[in-house]
């Protein structure tokens, strides 16, 4: 089974987050660490391994040369094949899901973070299934991995099970159950001089085209570049009415 | 003028302003940091105390005679002999003292690194810092500040240590002594590349004011240094978790340890300074404690060292129900692992070991036990410098001293800054026990002359 696996990454959370003139923070190398979501896809990817011994495990690592630690990070888990895409426009959802599908080749599973890169709005991996016009299971929390590969998610009442007897791709959401190991020492040094390659837009094999009709995002000059900070006070209502005539003013 | 100035606010610093305020002195504590605690508040709590009165609760022989061979063999009688002679003799009446000023020992007594029979006594280290200055502070004779490092040490015209010099303002003077309590250089790497080339890619666990600046301060006035050569780490440390900077003994509990080529290294009883040593001449400088079920189930949660239940909730561990499933995990052969595990349960069995000579799980305790039962454990160790348990040479009322054994008048030290007590190796506990007695000593000491 070919298993790919698409890291996000995150700011480190310990580190003040430093806005740039754009108003987005700094994605510098020493303060990208992986996502509990790319945690939770990894290991379970690597429990596949560890069952199957003829699975190859591909990861990609969002970003450019900053994302490049990060990958050591990830091939430190004895994952031989680690790359980094630059993403184009790392807060649309389209664009992403357009451009991770010239990197998805033929892989059997997909595997991903159920936030990548759009916050809690969870929208690429399905927008990636849809374009790769192969199936979706979203929210993975377990893998089981002996015999038939199997993957879990809980429901208000019950567990859903799906089978991976076709190409699918999965997102994977947090849980205890799937807590990503530590790697090995010999893997962590050994990783420091792996190969790491960056894939690049001009690299990228041209995106499949047809599936869902991708709405995504635009740029927005946003809230926070014209509104100065303020402090919302009164009753409940009156916070309310104040925050919407912001967002309001904010969307002019 | 205050009649004491102590450098530095970790256990010894602290031990030493309280046994001065108690003898009716007046001290200036200077901490560099904004925190008081030092690598004393980042340790693990043991402190070694032999003949005390939880060692007598839970049955345990134990004497200072005994102690004294231990830390003698222990340190290879590479230490001081009239050193830890004077701590042995010190270390009972420490310990009621620091009861006495409220430091809660855990009832629980355990045994590892160079012991012959359990005396870990644990606290919670930091609270213990925060007891002693508590203590100290309400006799109200100590004025403390933080953020001020001294420099330099000051002389009078005889040569007389009388004061330090701080970064900025005006030095500050002690009419009867300095005691130097600034802990040791695990976070300076020029010393650390001087004195322990070996330990380039362990782990450092150390308080950030370990820098060294009082060995370097007491060195330009011709203090002489010892145990130089013995900068050790501590073998245990898992190489790739981040998160949690306390070692790991399951050795002393019947694992064993292997490297990444599958095979033992080492008789695993020995300190684990030794095997700190051991672990970093291995591949990749890491190996594994290797244990079963039987050995996982004599961890204790209240002992940090020994606490394997929350590394494995902490997903620290490698377990599998097979030891071919657990080589396979952390990337040994499976054959050369269950070759080396069958093999050992044929020395336990035989009570014999051909290979490393293990006879007992810690030194000169407890049966070696078979590894049999699954499921299986893996502990991934490296070595770890918490300290560096070298520096000052001082006598045993903690006087620094100069190479031809003449004392620098009005210099005393005390903790991690001294050498000598420990020599070649390291009993557990015996580096916070030395914090405790010796700067304890060093405050009387100034009181006494």
């Amino acid at each position: 089974m070919n298993i790919l696996v698409l890291i996000a990454g995150v700011l480190d959370p310990k580190w003040p987050v430093a806005p740039l003139g754009d108003g987005l923070p700094e994605r510098a190398a020493d303060r990208l660490i992986l996502s509990p979501f790319d945690e939770a896809a990894l290991e379970i990817a690597l429990r596949i391994r560890d069952a199957h011994s003829d699975t190859a495990i591909r990861a990609l690592v969002a970003g450019g040369a900053e994302a490049i630690r990060l990958a050591r990070a990830v091939a430190a888990l004895n994952i031989a094949d680690v790359a980094t895409v630059a993403l184009a426009a790392p807060w649309d959802q389209a664009a992403n899901a357009r451009e991770l599908a010239a990197v998805c080749d033929d892989a059997d599973l997909v595997l991903m973070g159920r936030e990548f890169g759009d916050c809690d709005d969870g929208l690429v991996p399905p927008m990636l299934a849809g374009l790769l016009g192969k199936p979706f299971f979203g929210r993975v929390q377990v893998v089981e991995a002996t015999g038939a590969i199997r993957l879990m998610r809980e429901a208000a009442i019950c567990e859903e099970w799906l089978t991976v007897a076709q190409p699918v791709v999965a997102s994977v959401t947090n849980d205890r159950r799937t807590r990503l190991r530590k790697p090995l020492m010999k893997n962590v040094m050994m990783a420091r001089q792996a190969r790491i390659e960056a894939l690049t837009i001009g690299t990228l094999a041209q995106a499949p085209t047809g599936g869902a009709d991708l709405a995504g995002v635009s740029a927005h000059a946003g809230a926070r570049a014209m509104v100065d900070c303020a402090m919302i006070g009164g009753s409940p209502e009156d916070q309310a009415s104040a925050i919407a005539a912001l967002l309001v003013e904010a969307a002019r | 003028m205050k009649d004491v100035i102590v450098i530095g606010g970790g256990a010894a610093g602290w031990s030493a302003a309280l046994a001065a305020t108690q003898a009716g002195l007046s001290v200036l504590l200077l901490e560099k940091l904004a925190e008081s605690g030092g690598s004393s508040a980042l340790s693990g709590g043991c402190l070694a105390f032999a003949g005390t009165d939880l060692q007598a609760a839970q049955g345990v022989d134990d004497s200072a005679g005994l102690l004294l061979r231990d830390l003698c063999e222990v340190g290879q009688h590479v230490n001081d002999e009239a050193l830890v002679r004077a701590y042995c003799e010190a270390q009972l009446a420490t310990y009621d003292w620091l009861k006495a000023a409220g430091v809660g020992f855990s009832p629980v007594i355990e045994t590892a690194s160079g012991q012959s029979v359990p005396r870990v006594h644990t606290v919670d280290p930091a609270d213990m810092v925060r007891t002693l200055r508590a203590a100290a502070e309400a006799s109200g004779r100590v004025e403390y500040r933080p953020g001020v490092a001294a420099q330099a040490l000051v002389q009078d015209a005889d040569g007389r240590v009388v004061g330090v010099r701080p970064g900025s303002g005006e030095d500050l003077f002690g009419a009867r002594a300095v005691i130097i309590a600034s802990g040791g250089f695990a976070r300076n790497p020029d010393l650390l590349e001087r004195y322990a080339p070996q330990y380039a890619e362990a782990v450092f666990v150390a308080g950030a004011g370990s820098q060294g600046d009082g060995l370097l301060m007491a060195e330009a006035l011709g203090a002489d240094l010892r145990d130089m050569a013995y900068v050790k780490g501590t073998f245990g440390k898992h190489p790739t978790d981040e998160t949690n900077d306390h070692s790991l003994q399951a050795v002393y509990k019947g694992a064993i340890a292997v490297n990444q080529d599958g095979r033992r290294f080492v008789n695993e009883s020995i300190s684990y300074k030794l095997l700190g040593d051991a672990v970093m001449a291995q591949p990749w400088h890491t190996g594994y404690q290797i244990m079963d079920q039987g050995i996982f189930d004599t961890g204790d949660d209240r002992v940090r060292i020994l606490d394997f239940g929350r590394r494995l909730e902490e997903g620290l561990f490698y377990v599998a129900d097979s030891l071919e499933a657990l080589a396979a995990r952390i990337e040994i052969d499976p054959d050369v692992l269950v070759d080396t595990v069958t093999r050992y349960n044929g020395y336990v069995d035989a009570g014999h070991d051909p290979e490393f000579s293990r006879t007992h799980l810690v030194h000169h305790h407890g049966a070696l036990r078979r590894i049999e039962t699954a499921p299986f454990y893996a502990y991934p160790s490296t070595a770890v410098v918490f300290g560096t348990y070298c520096g000052l040479r001082i006598d045993n009322a903690a006087r620094v001293l100069r190479s031809d054994g003449s004392a620098i008048a009005g210099l005393y030290a005390a903790g991690e800054v001294t050498g000598g007590f420990h020599g070649a190796a390291y009993m557990t506990g015996s580096a916070l026990g030395k914090a405790v007695v010796f700067g304890r000593l060093a405050g009387m000491a100034a009181a006494a002359q």
